[in-house]
Formats: C-alpha cells, structure tokens, sequence
C-alpha cells in the first residue's frame, strides 16, 4: 500500500479536503482509512483536552481527537452530520471529528503553495501548504505534526 | 404768686392761716398795748388827778369845816363843851388838811402843780396860826380879839381859798388836758385797729378767695370733667398749670382719662377689626359654599361622563372578550356548521403535517449524509487502489453526486417546508398577536373599569366631602354672623363715648354698622352670596370716601355709606371672582 502511494506522488497529490469552523482543511488521501459518521465516544480521563475519547470501530479501539480543540476553535454541538475521519499517523490510526467532508480532490503540486502565517489558528508546521479550490483556500494539514505522541499516547498502537 | 400756687395745700393753708393768725396776733397786740396805754392814763387819771381833785378837795372841805367851826366855836363861846368840840374840829381839819396836803404830793406831778402845793404848803401854816389866833381868842372868850383875828384872816383864808381852787382848777385843766390826750389816743387807736382789721380782712379775704379758688377752682374743673367722662365724653382735659396736689391731681386724672380713651379707642379698632375679619369671613365661608356648589354640580357632571364611560368599557370588554374567545377557538359557531374552524387549531394541523415531512425528509437527509459518506470512502479507496480503483472512483463519484442531488432536493423540501413553516408560524403569531392584543384589551378594559370603579368611589368621597363642606361653611357662616353681632355690640358700646377725633375710628364705625344683617342664610342661593359679597366689597371700596365724615360725631351713626351698598341687583360675576 505504501508503495503504491508513492507511486502516485508524480505530478499531483489527492487530497480529502473537511470542513472545520467553515474553513477547509485538506488531508492527503492515503493517509485517509475511513470516513464515518459520528458514533459515540467513550470519554477517557487524564488525557488532553482535546482527546475526546475513544471509540470503537469494528472491533478496534481507537482515540478520537476534536480538531476544533486542537485547532482552539469554538466548540460546537456535535449531532448526526458530524463526521469522524479516520486517520492513520505513522503506526498508530486516530479518529479526528471534524464538522463535514466535501470532496475528494486531485491537487497538481504547482497547484500546492507555501503556507503564510495563520497566527494563532494553526501553528505552521502543521501545515504543508494551502492550495486552491473552489475559490476558498485549503489547508493542508501535517497530521504528524499535528499529533503529537502525549496526543497518541491514548492509543493503542495498532497495526493498520 | 405762681410759687404760692405751686405749694402744696398743707403749706398753703398753713402760711395763709399763719398769716391772718399773724394779723389776728398784730391787731390783739395793737388793741392790747393801747388798752394798757388807756387803761395807763385812766389809772393816772384816777390815782393822780382824780385822788389830787379830792385830796384838794377835802382840804378845801377841810378847810370850809374849820372855817365854819371856828365861828361855831365863836359862837358856842359859852358852850365850853361845843367850843372845845368845834377847836377839836379845826385842828383836826387843820391835821386834815395837811395830811392832804402831804397825800397830794404824790398826786401832783407838774412843776405847776407842785409850785401850788408848796404856795399852799406854804400858807396853811400862817392860816393855822392865824386860825389859832382865832380860837385862842375864842377859847379865852376874847370875842372881840377873836373877831378881829377872824378879819385879820380872811385874806389868809382867801388865799389859801383861791389857792385850793387855782389847784382845783389846774388839776382840772391838767385832767381835762389828760382826759383829751387819753380821747385822741383813743381815737388814733381805734383808727390804727380798724385799719389793721380793715387790712386783716381784706387780705383774710384775698386769701380765703385765692385759696379756695386755688382748691375749688381745680375740683371743679375736675368734676365737670369727671361728670364729662361719666355721661362717655373721653375728650375732656383738665388745664394743668400748678404744681401741687391740685396739679398732680389735675395730671393724674388727666391721664386716666387718656387711658381711658386710648384704650377705648384700642377696644374700638379691635372691633372694628373683628367686624372687617367676620365680614371676610362670611365672604369667604360664602365663597366656599358657592364653591362647594359648584363643585357638586362638576360632580354631577362628571358622574353622568364616568357612567357612560364605563358602559364603554363593557362594552369594549365584551368585544374584547368575545374577540378572544373567537381566537382560542371556545367558541362554537353554528354558522359554519363543522368545529374545529379555529385558526389556532387548522395551524396547528398544519405544524403536526410539516413535523412529519421534516422527519420524512431528515430522514432523507440522513441517507444523503450516509451515501454521501459510503461515496467519499469509496473515492478514497478508489484513491488508494490507484489505477485499479479508477472505475470505482467514477461509480464512487456517481454516487456522490446523486448523493448530493438528493440532499439538495431534500434541502429544497426543507427549505420549502420551513418557508410554509415560517408562514403558519407568522399567521399564527399574528393570532397570538391578535390573541394578545385582545387579551391586553380585556385587561385593560378590566383595569379601565377598576379605575372607574375606583373614579366612582372617590367622587361619592368627594360628594361626601363637599356635602360637609357646605354643612362647615354654614356653621362657619352662623360662626361669623355672631362674631360680626358681637363687634356690632362692642362698636355700640364704646360709640357712647366721645373718644379723641381719630378718623379712623369714626370712619369704620360708620361703615360696619349697617352690615350685620347681612349674613342671613348664607348657603341658600347664590345670589344672596354674591350680593352680600359685592355689598362687602362696595363697603371696601367705600372706605376712601369717608374721610369727609371725619368731622361728625360719633352719636350720628347713620352713615352716608347707605348709597355704596347695592343689594340685589347689579352683582356681576367678575367683581365676585374678583374678591
């Protein structure tokens, strides 16, 4: 599977792009195991805030982060619209809440820009870049970056 | 003599009683000197000239006895014993004489009258030798030689005879001169008495008369002017012009009398005073009663507007209610002939309709969600598989947009469920507006009619009120009306006096007087009130013209102020309000 997704960075890269806070944020597809709708989450204690919890996915333990925390955006109610994309990060798989997906896209890297400096919203190495589309600027996100082991520490390590 | 007016009565009287006893004690002395003077010259007359006349007498009688005894003696010659007797005789008339004679030297007090005595002296004792001759003769019943000693004598005799009267004589001269002395000294006294009784009387009565006048004269004065207060003339004043007891009284009554007066004229103008306040008074309680009227006709007035106020707001209330029965739908009309007309409800079938299409179409939603989702996983494994999943990424996208077709038709219905939503959510708020606003109405109707309930009871307590206000005001009326008659009564009683011409006094009498009657029933009718008021005012008015009075006397009680006071007729509104 790895391979195959190297062989794919040629010219472009596919990216799943999310809604969070009405602003896009992108994610590079092969990163991307699943998309599911909200399912309950068990709440954990002594773990980050931003650690909601874990969930159960089909047999599997996985943490869930809230990326509005992460990202210190104003929390929202969560309901049945709400979407839990599944991640991989390095061995270890986490469910990042998000308000709605949009689109699978295909992104040429000339398409691909340097992140400016969002300031407090986003830390920039958290992002690879911002691209177009659609009019509206997404960000693509870094999502090693983003989580940091203490974050995965709730994880269980499992195998994708 | 204004010092001798200025004493008081004691010393007065004292020095004037001190004087005419002063007199009295000059006219005794006078009358007592010259009757010691007279009684003086009596008593010389007496002792001297009249003892001196009689002294010489007897020796004249002496010597007429021994003449007549020596010629008994030569006739009782042959008589021894009556011979003897008769020479006996003339040596005691002889002894006679010469003790006379001795007597006489005091009697005698001229130089003349001693130079007699002593030529008498002098020839008795050759006259009593020559006598003896005689009786020896005789005794020796020598006749011849007796008679002839006899002859030898008698110019002896007449000497001594002529002698004894020149004595005689000039004692009489000197008695006669003594006696006139005595008269004219007599005369010049009873003059000199007289004239000091004369002047003693005059000025006794000078005295008597300035002295009384000084006491009468006063005290008179003093009641006529006592008489004058008593029959009420408090005008009168005593002249003070002395300093005594007279004076202080005249002082002293003059000012009680001032007291008097200026305390009556006090009394008076609080009369008067009370009278004008009683006048102000009864216009003011008549005013009060004319208010009160009026305000009970306001209320009245405003009793009928409040009635027909509140038979609107019943009205309005019954609208009201019937509107918002009509809202919630209680009530059942037999026009339409089915229930269930009511708007609250139809919306409310509507609500529960567009309920169950928004659950159909969230349901529809949800699966447009959930395709959405399975589409987008299967684009990213279409992503994942690379070329493989090329195919699957088109059906995958197929998908999706029929997804997306689908939950924007949803959102469509939605949107359209929602506008129809919003609509019977806007007709049903306007009800509920409507509902609201009735209901707002009712409320007020309800509060409009408290109020008026509440309007109704203050003007039955305003009723109340006024009713006592008129009942006060009559007893307020009764009240002036009395006070007014009793400074009426006062005015009478001090008008009996003539007080000190003081305008004032005079001209407010005059006015007040003839206002007593006019307080009769003072909350009747309005038209007394307004009369009695202007008649008050025209009195207020009038009292600029009564300076002219001025000069009358208080008896004249009968004003010309009768013409200011118009009764009845011409009261206009305005002067009323005016006052």
């Amino acid at each position: 599977m790895k391979q195959l997704a190297e062989k794919q960075i040629q010219d472009s890269q596919q990216f799943l792009t999310f809604l969070l806070d009405d602003q896009e944020y992108g994610l590079e597809i092969f990163k991307i195991r699943e998309i599911r709708g909200y399912a309950p989450i068990t709440p954990i204690p002594n773990v980050p805030p931003h650690v909601r919890g874990v969930m159960n996915l089909r047999g599997t333990v996985l943490p869930v982060v809230d990326l509005r925390m992460k990202f210190r955006l104003p929390a929202v109610e969560y309901n049945k619209f709400t979407v839990i994309v599944i991640a991989t990060v390095g061995e270890k798989t986490v469910g990042l809440l998000v308000d709605a997906v949009s689109d699978v896209l295909m992104v040429s890297n000339d398409a691909m820009r340097e992140a400016p400096d969002f300031g407090a919203a986003v830390d920039t190495r958290f992002i690879n870049g911002v691209f177009q589309s659609k009019e509206r600027l997404t960000v693509a996100l870094n999502l090693e970056e983003l989580l940091t082991e203490c974050d995965l520490a709730a994880a269980e390590p499992v195998a994708a | 003599m204004n010092w001798f007016k200025n004493l008081n009565a004691t010393p007065r009287l004292m020095s004037s009683f001190g004087v005419l006893l002063l007199l009295t004690l000059g006219i005794g002395a006078l009358a007592i000197v010259n009757l010691g003077r007279a009684n003086d010259r009596v008593q010389e007359l007496y002792q001297k000239d009249m003892q001196g006349v009689i002294l010489i007498g007897n020796v004249a009688s002496a010597r007429l006895d021994l003449a007549k005894q020596d010629r008994d003696a030569m006739i009782n010659v042959d008589d021894s014993v009556r011979m003897n007797a008769d020479v006996a005789a003339v040596n005691a008339d002889f002894a006679t004489m010469a003790s006379n004679l001795q007597e006489a030297e005091q009697c005698f007090d001229t130089n003349e009258g001693k130079a007699m005595l002593a030529e008498m002296r002098q020839t008795l004792p050759p006259y009593e030798k020559a006598v003896d001759a005689v009786d020896q003769a005789t005794v020796a019943h020598d006749l011849p030689r007796a008679k002839a000693n006899l002859l030898a004598l008698t110019s002896l005799a007449a000497q001594m005879n002529s002698q004894i009267d020149h004595t005689l004589k000039h004692k009489q001269s000197v008695a006669q001169d003594k006696f006139q002395a005595n008269s004219q000294a007599y005369r010049f006294a009873r003059l000199l008495l007289i004239a000091a009784c004369a002047l003693s009387l005059v000025l006794g009565l000078i005295l008597s008369i300035v002295i009384a006048r000084g006491f009468a004269l006063p005290l008179g004065q003093a009641v006529a002017v006592l008489e004058n207060v008593a029959a009420g003339d408090l005008t009168v004043r005593l002249d003070v012009d002395t300093k005594d007891e007279v004076g202080r009284m005249a002082m002293a009554l003059n000012s009680a009398v001032e007291k008097l007066n200026n305390t009556l004229q006090q009394v008076a103008d609080s009369a008067a005073n009370a009278s004008s306040s009683s006048q102000q008074l009864a216009a003011a309680s008549q005013a009060i009663a004319s208010g009160a009227q009026e305000q009970a006709a306001s209320l009245e007035e405003t009793s009928a507007s409040l009635e027909q106020i509140s038979a609107a707001v019943r009205l309005s209330a019954d609208n009201a209610r019937k509107a918002s029965e009509l809202a919630s739908g209680a009530h059942n009309s037999s026009e339409h002939g089915h229930e269930g007309t009511s708007a609250v409800a139809a919306m409310a079938d509507i609500s529960t309709a567009s309920a169950k299409i928004s659950e159909i179409i969230s349901t529809v939603d949800e699966i447009a969600f959930q395709t959405n989702l399975l589409a987008v996983n299967a684009a990213v494994e279409a992503a994942r598989a690379g070329d493989e999943g090329r195919g699957f990424a088109v059906v995958a996208s197929e998908v999706r947009i029929l997804a997306q077709r689908s939950a924007g038709s949803a959102k469509e219905i939605k949107g359209l469920i929602q506008d129809s939503l919003r609509k019977v959510e806007r007709g049903s708020e306007l009800v509920n507006r409507v509902t609201v606003l009735v209901g707002e109405i009712a409320l007020t109707s309800g509060e409009q009619s408290t109020g008026i309930e509440q309007v109704n009871t203050a003007m039955t307590q305003m009723d109340q009120v006024t009713q006592s206000n008129s009942a006060q005001t009559e007893e307020l009326s009764a009240t002036a009306e009395s006070l007014s008659e009793q400074a009426a009564q006062l005015m009478e009683l001090i008008s009996t006096f003539t007080l000190n011409q003081d305008g004032r006094n005079q001209r407010e009498r005059q006015s007040f007087q003839p206002h007593v009657a006019s307080f009769a029933a003072p909350t009747q009718q309005r038209g007394p009130v307004r009369t009695t008021a202007k008649a008050v005012r025209g009195v207020v008015a009038a009292k600029p013209e009564a300076p002219a009075a001025r000069t009358k006397r208080l008896k004249t009680r009968q004003p010309a102020l009768a013409v200011a006071i118009p009764v009845g007729s011409a009261a206009d509104d305005s002067s009323f309000e005016n006052f």
